[in-house]
């Protein structure tokens, strides 16, 4: 009796001195500029996601140890063939405006994403059924063993119907199944949601599994780095993601404010237009030569301030399904080495003329060199210049906004182009897809042109073949071939950079996600709180 | 005669402003469809896709062309010109590209953010401008007068962006006088003034410079004239002579050059709105710009030409009821 008493006493005390999560106030949150829109099927920018996962939540989602992890399915089955998926969804779960998330809702939401933004993805489902109120069958047109893969991007989110039937559907109006309720746009100023009461579907690996702790949730637009710094270290706002790297080093100083990193899922590069009709881009050796010219620590000390992971393939090494044995090999097709990159040139015949500049038949060896005018890659491609000049490259360097470059990169008007692949899905197969697929060109991401049947081959049977060990196996076959062909100069793997104010609490348990501030971003609403 | 005298001959002159003002007026129609014809046409022959920028990174050809469709971008730009100009004249702006939302709507939401700012700015650069103006021209070559040419060249010389950051450094983040950034209401209300504050400041001290440097150079042309010095010979206050009779022959020159500082107040109030995260206008529409957002630029740039032309109406008018010589025939 004394022993039970003893360990009730210990058991209070414990639970007294525990810190408890208070509940209640407004956490505000900044972004470097105004989304353009919010609509689930039309968004696709990193600042419109931000907001979005907020509101709208995928099927399933991806756990801590990198597994596909249920977030609105009770359960789920493959047919052998893998062509037919039946989910049945979990019960008693609502939408804001107190619609059930049925199977109608379900249908109705990827139907409108099949052709939105993120349609290409959803591609392979050939017809949705609602065969009853919680069950939802998908036939594909192909067996699609990694179905799932797609179901668990946070940007294909669930949407009310009767909410999007209703007028200003996308700025006024948005009802997803998310831990935070939309409640007001202010153009220009700042987006409000207020927490979802009734949301208690928090999936396995977090803490709080609803409500939010916190009433309010401000998003201000803050498009001044300087301004949002300052708002960080001295003003309101509580948290951002919007530190740059060159403000990293203020944030740590600063006594009220903090600093976290994790590698992020964006892989940043130069890439080539390795295109058949783009000579002499076309031969690999030109393109290791454009590696190995490049010194990828320098290029990242000016233009990230040094923040960031070694990069030797065209994808990040923190995706789902990386291969680590892709880098040995892409270290040795890309290292930093001006001497091999002159044999290389020199073996496929590129003399250097008398003016420097290297010349075969009569032709000069030119690059036209383009960049976005954000400053991270306007910097990329102004440090990389002389080194390609060194080599006997001719830059034609022109740096560009978005509008303009998407442009003539579609039209296939660049050889080298600094970017990144910066709307990673987290998912290797699906990048390397996105990249280097020759069905991917004509798509903006295929910024290589690159097609190779090889290359085409491995990547269906590592997105199709039934077995996973065969798709495992193709995959690094896939990423192997990738590290050898050169279509990128790799430059660095990028930090998710999170400043925050020591009063806000929670962030222990939310920064265990690898991916916490990038593709599963939703939860913070649920772990963090003002202390 | 001299401006100031015969008020009751500048009454006269009023039916006769009303005329030249309404004439004016008329004019408004085809300089707005000119600038509608000139913006309309450098957004639409500009490179860039407004669907590609809209879906951005991920979305495929198919997705861009139903979106396209849906946006009446495949159809050649005049006939979205001549669509856009119909609905115009009917008062209706269209919806943005982006937003899909009522273009009239969303400036009415931004426009006041930044008349405030305009409106505060002007106000502080004459509270500002004819004090030092006459300050320096009162005192020439003296110590003071030396101060203010100093501090008149430096507000004109420095970049207004690098002024506005130094400002919040110093005024918001380590004397803590000013909020950082962003707007917290209406003007009229006590924090709404105090987010105006810094922002409306620094857009008005170029102005506050560049008008006080005019009253000072009129200032001092004026008061060596006779008849200032016969003003002070017949006895009259020094005070009389400089504010009544010198300083608003002063203010003819500086009226006008004022007139065409307005749509510099407009394009610099987008430093402005950017460092201070201020939601107005100016933001809007290098927003718009870069996103290819056709109509949302159409509709603000002529709200913009309409409020410049109107400014620069009332600036004329001003102008001939300040100078009787201007004869509006």
């Amino acid at each position: 009796m004394v022993i039970l008493v003893s360990m009730i006493i210990i058991a209070g005390t414990y639970g007294l001195g525990q810190a408890q999560p208070k509940k209640g106030g407004t956490i505000i949150d900044a972004i470097g500029t105004e989304p353009t829109n919010l609509n689930p099927f039309k968004a696709t920018r990193e600042p419109e996601m931000w907001i979005v996962k907020l509101i709208f939540e995928p099927l399933f989602t991806i756990n801590p140890k990198m597994e596909i992890e249920s977030l609105l399915v009770e359960s789920w089955k493959a047919s052998g063939d893998h062509r037919t998926w039946t989910f049945v969804l979990k019960k008693g779960i609502k939408f804001h405006d107190g619609t059930p998330l049925n199977a109608e809702a379900v249908k109705f939401s990827l139907e409108k994403h099949m052709i939105g933004s993120q349609g290409r993805m959803l591609k392979v489902i050939d017809a949705i059924e609602a065969v009853d109120e919680n069950t939802v069958v998908l036939k594909l047109k192909e067996s699609f063993p990694i179905l799932l893969t797609v179901l668990c991007d946070h940007a294909v989110g669930m949407v009310s119907p009767k909410a999007f039937a209703s007028e200003g559907w996308g700025s006024k109006v948005l009802v997803g199944t998310g831990p935070l309720m939309f409640k007001r746009w202010i153009s220009g100023d700042r987006v409000i949601l207020e927490k979802n009461p009734d949301y208690k579907h928090g999936p396995s690996f977090i803490t709080n599994k609803g409500p939010a702790y916190v009433d309010e949730w401000i998003i201000r637009f803050i498009p001044e780095p300087a301004t949002l710094i300052a708002e960080l270290t001295e003003g309101n706002v509580d948290l951002t993601k919007y530190v740059t790297e060159r403000d990293v080093q203020k944030v740590k100083d600063n006594p009220k404010t903090e600093v976290f990193m994790t590698p992020s899922t964006s892989a940043i590069f130069l890439a080539i237009n390795c295109s058949s009709k783009n000579k002499p881009f076309d031969d690999v050796r030109i393109r290791r030569a454009l590696a190995h010219c490049i010194n990828a620590d320098v290029v990242l000390k000016a233009a990230m301030s040094g923040i960031g992971d070694p990069l030797y393939t065209p994808i990040s090494p923190s995706l789902m399904g990386f291969w680590k044995g892709s880098e040995t090999i892409g270290k040795t097709n890309t290292k930093y080495d001006l001497d091999l990159a002159k044999k290389l040139l020199d073996e496929a015949g590129w003399k250097v003329g008398r003016d420097g500049v290297r010349v075969k038949d009569g032709q000069p060896l030119e690059v036209v060199f383009l960049a976005f005018s954000i400053a991270r890659y306007k910097r990329m491609a102004e440090v990389a210049t002389p080194m390609l000049q060194e080599a006997g490259f001719k830059v034609d360097l022109k740096i560009l906004e978005a509008g303009d470059l998407y442009e003539r990169v579609l039209k296939g008007q660049h050889d080298l182009l600094a970017t990144g692949a910066v709307a990673s899905k987290g998912m290797a197969v699906n990048d390397l897809i996105a990249q280097l697929h020759t069905s991917s060109i004509g798509h903006i991401l295929q910024w290589c042109l690159y097609s190779n049947p090889e290359m085409d081959k491995l990547l269906d049977k590592a997105r199709y073949d039934a077995d996973p060990k065969v798709r495992e196996q193709v995959l690094k076959d896939a990423q192997g071939l990738a590290a050898k062909e050169v279509p990128v100069v790799p430059i660095a793997n990028a930090m998710q950079i999170f400043g925050y104010k020591k009063t806000i609490g929670g962030t222990e348990n939310y920064f265990k996600h690898p991916w916490a501030i990038d593709q599963v971003s939703t939860f913070r609403a649920l772990e963090l709180y003002k202390k | 005669m001299r401006a100031g005298e015969g008020s009751a001959e500048a009454v006269e002159r009023i039916p006769v402003l009303i005329k030249y003002g309404l004439r004016r007026l008329m004019l408004l129609v085809p300089v707005l469809f000119i600038v509608t014809i000139l913006i309309s046409s450098l957004m639409y022959l500009s490179p860039g896709d407004p669907v590609r920028v809209m879906l951005g990174l991920r979305a495929d050809e198919e997705a861009v062309a139903a979106i396209r469709a849906e946006l009446g971008l495949d159809k050649p730009y005049y006939i979205r010109y001549l669509k856009w100009l119909g609905n115009v004249a009917r008062g209706n702006l269209g919806k943005s590209l982006q937003r899909n939302e009522d273009v009239r709507e969303m400036i009415v939401e931004r426009l006041p953010a930044t008349l405030e700012l305009t409106v505060f700015a002007v106000i502080v650069s004459i509270l500002l401008a004819i004090p030092t103006g006459v300050i320096s021209a009162t005192r020439v070559n003296t110590f003071l007068d030396n101060l203010l040419s100093f501090s008149s060249l430096f507000w004109i010389s420095m970049p207004g962006f690098w002024i506005a950051i130094i400002c919040v450094m110093l005024l918001s983040m380590k004397l803590n006088i000013f909020p950082i950034s962003g707007r917290a209401g209406p003007v009229w209300t006590l924090e709404g003034m105090r987010y105006l504050a810094l922002p409306g400041l620094i857009l008005g001290i170029r102005q506050v410079a560049i008008i006080s440097r005019l009253i000072r150079a009129g200032m001092l042309e004026i008061l060596n004239e006779d008849y200032v010095r016969t003003a002070r010979s017949k006895g009259l206050a020094e005070r009389i002579v400089i504010y009544k009779h010198a300083l608003r022959n002063a203010m003819i020159p500086t009226v006008t050059i004022f007139g065409l500082q307005i749509p510099e107040l407009l394009s610099l109030s987008v430093i402005i709105e950017t460092v201070f995260a201020w939601p107005g206008t100016g933001r809007l529409l290098v927003d718009a710009v870069l996103k290819r957002d056709y109509t949302l630029v159409q509709g603000i740039v002529l709200v913009y030409a309409l409020l410049v032309i109107l400014m620069n109406l009332i600036v004329d008018l001003l102008y001939a009821y300040i100078d009787p010589r201007i004869k509006h025939a």
